[in-house]
């Protein structure tokens, strides 16, 4: 008990640390901006609850929403639980460490897997019970839907955790397998990324066009009947709601119990047996790498840059899939997006504003691979050293980086403008000229994000020399590439009514123009001075 | 007495030869972290010669490690100079890193290429031709004996390899100026052998090493001069060639850094 109170306690401050700071006024403010911010942000979710319950009472589906909710929470643990528990039970970078001191792998395993119920208990305690509470109070439920709301709380936390739990070796065993199979693991992303973003917009497709044919709404008769049929099946969400609101009571709790206690026991058996066994296979095989005989070459010392950044990004999955995956899938993405926007805009606007709206979701696409560059000197870590002693100067490394972004996200422009014009989605010449703005923002975006970085490099790689900490700059990236989007996209709408297509889109060629040359001068200007004062200790 | 004796006479220019070229010329020398009120390297004045193995002895934290760090060009510094084969640190910073090889002490290196990538985009980037990279490639892969390894992805490579890569990355280019920080530091006696050749052959062929190393007995039997420091300042500069200095090292440094400690 003792030795797991301190791997909990260890397992706390690793995560958390000490923090201070050098100048705690600016810190108060900042606690203060953030505590308003959640504050905001939490009344609005709390509001939203409010009405929603409200709606679904209105028509009579109380029930259904609350098997709904109830699925989709779980959903929601059990998809970022998977990854959660690979990262904190088994990829831990203190896996190592840990094992050599003389602790159970049990004890290891409690105080890891506590973290992770924490968490659990802190997301269902904040999103969870507010939503159950407002139901309650609406439906005007009696003291037995209060007095069970704990055990169904327990379960709610339970269950995700064990499905994440035996889902995670499995997935385990596969990454290990596929680690150094850099194609097919970028291939497998892609496939993924696009048929899971194509059919979530088909059945997103599917519900506007059956909306838009019988000019109905969520609320009609035909969708309560489909959505009541579906929530009899949802298994067990609706045991959980059953044994709240009081209907099959008994029943609905046995089974509940059962279902819970069978994973709960199953996720137990299964990491008593293959915890660590899993943990020292992945140690053991941590240093397995490929062989690859290759001839020497001579390239000039910008190709050799460019490939060796290339292969850095190519030979992790972790960076493949932030960046390469995203690129080669956004043709699919931006098709279906502008599918779906298009035959919604022309529903309601006319169809006049269909290529505001394709720049508008190529711009949003951009956005999200460009933010990589937003970790162009950070990524470097502990190789960092390597760029201050090459004998190139630190403009032309910039430079070089930002050529294999920018041709990167060229390419997915330039395929994405041929699908939308060869598809009829879009005029060729309003197809290409939104690919030339989208071009000219790249540059912006992409010189905004590599100065960033510049200006405030963070080296935490981890074990296997990967940024193992989110960088502000890339978020940052992300917040201003989406408001650009979105201001391009209103402008072209409006604009097109305005001036004509032609005119707004001359107009955004022209501020892109220029946000592209500032953003440009922004970064080269003292680039080298600034960049030698970057000290990594 | 004795340590301001030591100072006074060590700290002059005794050349083992007086006429020959300086590689590294470092002047007056000043470093301050960001953040800190203390400089790390206060007003040091070093001038390597071409031909000589150089040892910079210290206590940990004493500024070895940054002095190689100004010196590669990997931290700026506040004041002074550092000119390497002519070429000044700051005007000329691309002629300057052309002339030098570094070995950090942490062996950081490209973990996702094989040896040979790394290699060859090492040597890509100071313009070395196929024929004089083949032919050094393969000298030292024989000679640290990692042939096997060359076309191993690096991430897999154990300490001393990765030691290894990164002293061939370092030779590829054939540096006038082969700088190392701590580099025998987990290496095995064959593989400390090796290098140790290695600095002699470099050094006879004209060039010049310069390290950092906490073991006074391998600078001692291996340096021409060595240069003590301590708190960021020269302490001392002492030809080894001169009688009875290989002896006393170790004396020295323990009276000049024990009487600072206890100061």
């Amino acid at each position: 008990m003792k030795e797991l109170k301190t791997l909990f306690r260890l397992e706390l401050k690793s995560r958390f640390g000490n923090r201070g700071t050098a100048h705690p006024v600016r810190s108060v403010i900042k606690t203060i901006v953030f505590v308003a911010l959640v504050l905001l942000v939490y009344a609005a979710y709390i509001f939203g609850v409010k009405q929603l319950v409200s709606m679904f009472h209105l028509y009579e589906m109380s029930k259904e929403f609350l098997v709904l909710f109830i699925a989709v929470s779980q959903l929601i643990l059990v998809f970022f639980g998977i990854s959660s528990v690979i990262k904190n039970l088994f990829r831990s970078g203190d896996n190592e460490l840990l094992m050599r001191f003389p602790v159970s792998s049990s004890a290891v395993f409690v105080s890891k897997i506590s973290i992770f119920v924490l968490y659990q208990v802190v997301f269902t305690l904040v999103v969870e019970l507010p939503v159950f509470i407002i139901f309650g109070i609406t439906t005007g439920q009696g003291w037995s839907y209060y007095a069970l709301l704990p055990v169904v709380l327990i379960f709610s936390i339970v269950m995700p955790l064990s499905i994440a739990n035996l889902l995670a070796i499995p997935v385990m065993q596969i990454s290990s397998r596929t680690k150094n199979m850099f194609t097919l693991s970028l291939l497998v992303s892609v496939v993924m990324v696009a048929v899971g973003f194509a059919l979530y917009m088909s059945v997103i497709q599917g519900i506007v066009d059956y909306m838009k044919e019988e000019a109905m709404s969520f609320f009609s008769k035909e969708t309560m009947g489909i959505v009541a049929e579906a929530a009899k099946y949802i298994y067990p969400s609706n045991w959980f709601a059953y044994m709240l609101i009081g209907e099959w009571r008994v029943g609905a709790s046995l089974l509940s119990l059962l279902v819970v206690s069978l994973f709960a026991g199953g996720a137990i058996l299964l990491n008593k047996k293959l915890y660590l066994n899993t943990i020292l296979r992945d140690i053991e095989g941590s240093g397995a790498t490929f062989t690859k005989v290759t001839k020497n070459r001579v390239h000039s010392p910008a190709a050799a840059t460019f490939r060796r950044e290339f292969l850095e990004i190519f030979r992790s999955s972790n960076y493949s899939f932030q960046y390469l995956c995203m690129a080669v899938a956004a043709p699919v993405m931006v098709y279906n997006c502008n599918k779906l926007a298009a035959s919604m805009g022309e529903n309601s606007i006319g169809a006049v504003i269909v290529p505001a709206l394709a720049l508008m979701v190529m711009l949003v696409f951009c956005a999200i691979i460009l933010s990589f560059a937003a970790s162009s000197v950070s990524r470097e870590g502990e190789n960092f050293y390597l760029t201050k002693i090459a004998p190139v100067s630190y403009r032309t490394q910039i430079l070089i980086k930002l050529a294999l972004y920018l041709s990167v996200s060229t390419i997915s422009i330039l395929v994405t403008t041929i699908m939308i014009w060869v598809t009829g989605q879009v005029k060729v010449e309003f197809a290409f000229s939104a690919a030339g703005i989208a071009f000219l923002v790249s540059v912006a975006v992409t010189c905004f994000a590599v100065k960033l970085d510049v200006n405030r490099p963070q080296f935490a790689v981890g074990g296997d020399g990967e940024l193992s900490v989110g960088n502000l700059s890339t978020f940052v990236t992300l917040f201003v590439g989406f408001a650009i989007s979105v201001l391009y996209g209103l402008f072209g709408m409006v604009g097109v009514f305005l001036w004509g297509m032609t005119m707004a889109f001359c107009i955004l060629a022209g501020v892109s123009l220029l946000l592209a040359v500032g953003a440009a001068l922004w970064l080269l200007i003292g680039l080298e001075k600034r960049y030698e004062k970057i000290e990594q200790k | 007495m004795e340590e301001k004796m030591i100072i006074s006479e060590s700290t002059e220019p005794t050349m083992k030869e007086e006429n020959a070229e300086s590689t590294l010329i470092i002047s007056h020398l000043k470093k301050r972290y960001l953040n800190s009120k203390r400089y790390s390297i206060n007003d040091l004045t070093l001038d390597l010669k071409a031909g000589e193995i150089f040892g910079f002895l210290g206590q940990n934290g004493a500024g070895k490690s940054t002095t190689i760090k100004c010196v590669t060009g990997i931290h700026p510094y506040d004041e002074g100079q550092i000119v390497v084969c002519g070429h000044d640190m700051k005007k000329d910073p691309i002629g300057a890193k052309k002339n030098i090889g570094y070995v950090p002490d942490n062996h950081s290196v490209y973990e996702k290429l094989t040896g040979r990538e790394y290699v060859n985009y090492i040597a890509d980037l100071y313009g070395v031709p196929l024929a004089e990279r083949e032919e050094r490639m393969n000298r030292y892969l024989k000679m640290f004996k990692i042939t096997f390894a060359v076309d191993r992805q690096i991430k897999g490579y154990s300490h001393g390899m990765k030691q290894k890569i990164c002293i061939i990355a370092a030779l590829i280019h054939a540096p006038r100026l082969w700088v190392l920080d701590e580099p025998m530091v987990g290496l095995d006696p064959q593989s400390m052998f090796d290098i140790i050749d290695e600095m002699k052959a470099h050094t006879a062929a004209g060039n010049t090493v310069f390290f950092s190393s906490h073991n006074i007995d391998l600078v001692s039997k291996l340096c021409d001069r060595v240069a003590i420091i301590h708190d960021g300042e020269l302490k001392a500069l002492i030809d080894l060639h001169e009688e009875g200095k290989r002896e006393s090292l170790e004396s020295v440094f323990r009276g000049l850094t024990m009487a600072e400690n206890k100061a």
